[in-house]
């Protein structure tokens, strides 16, 4: 399982970092997803966001996402819950699902194991390495 | 209690984008509100969280621990002792939307040319 970590690379240097690879960005809190998808897509990755349950469902189907990123707490299921239902299906046990949550880095590294998740980012750094750590766990995960 | 230095109201290093800015000033008084009128310990406890999170994302630290321990209260179903914790949160959250409003207004000048 792969951690958070690197540090932060400069704007430019990140700009096709992502090579299209498109994400699936799971919260329910608005601010959190704008700036997600943001930093995100300026780095080259295909971003779609999702604050509920239904539309994550909807996306996932229609859109097939490489990549979910998934808060932990949230009102309709926890992102822990909800990696392992999607690693439970064989429609979705594929895709690579990393937790994404403000709590202390023990904690987080705790429930990624528990529920199988393939990678962890901290929120509590901020945002701005997100697209950087999101490629390095691409690279380690998937290609 | 929190012990040590009182974490500083706007992360110093970070670069925070005039859009994430406002939208925070425009969202985060909705997530403030959901907090001080929780009824119980429960829904203080998720309204903090959700705060946190947009607080430690901005970089702007002595909001986001105050969540944070608004937060551990709630969870742990203490809703007597978080109370006083409530008007702490909204004295910080006060002084870091006046933080952030300074700092959109000093970038003003430079995005316009």
């Amino acid at each position: 399982m792969i951690g958070a970590v690197p540090d932060p690379v400069p704007d430019d240097a990140n700009a096709n970092l992502g090579a299209g690879r498109r994400v699936l960005v799971l919260d329910d809190n608005p601010l959190i997803l704008e700036m997600a998808a943001s930093q995100i897509q300026e780095a080259g990755f295909e971003v779609r966001t999702a604050t509920t349950l239904a539309e994550f469902h909807v996306a996932t189907t229609m859109w097939r996402p490489e990549i979910v990123l998934t808060d932990i707490r949230m009102p309709e299921m926890s992102g822990h819950d909800l990696c392992r239902t999607l690693k439970s299906a064989h429609s979705t046990a594929a895709i690579p699902v990393v937790l994404f949550s403000a709590l202390p880095e023990d904690q987080l590294a705790q429930l990624a194991q528990e529920c199988s998740a393939d990678g962890y980012l901290r929120k509590r750094d901020g945002l701005e390495g997100l697209a950087a750590t999101l490629h390095d766990l691409c690279e380690s995960i998937l290609w | 209690m929190t012990e040590g230095p009182e974490p500083a109201l706007l992360d110093p290093v970070r670069g925070r984008k005039p859009k994430f800015i406002r939208l925070f000033l425009d969202l985060a008084p909705k997530d403030l509100a959901l907090i001080t009128a929780a009824a119980d310990a429960a829904a203080l406890g998720a309204g903090a969280h959700r705060l946190k999170g947009s607080a430690f994302a901005l970089g702007l630290h002595r909001l986001a621990h105050a969540c944070e321990e608004l937060e551990r209260l709630g969870r742990a179903g203490d809703f007597d002792a978080a109370l006083p914790m409530v008007t702490r949160l909204a004295d910080v959250f006060d002084a870091t939307s006046r933080a952030l409003e300074d700092e959109l207004a000093a970038q003003r000048p430079a995005a316009s040319g």
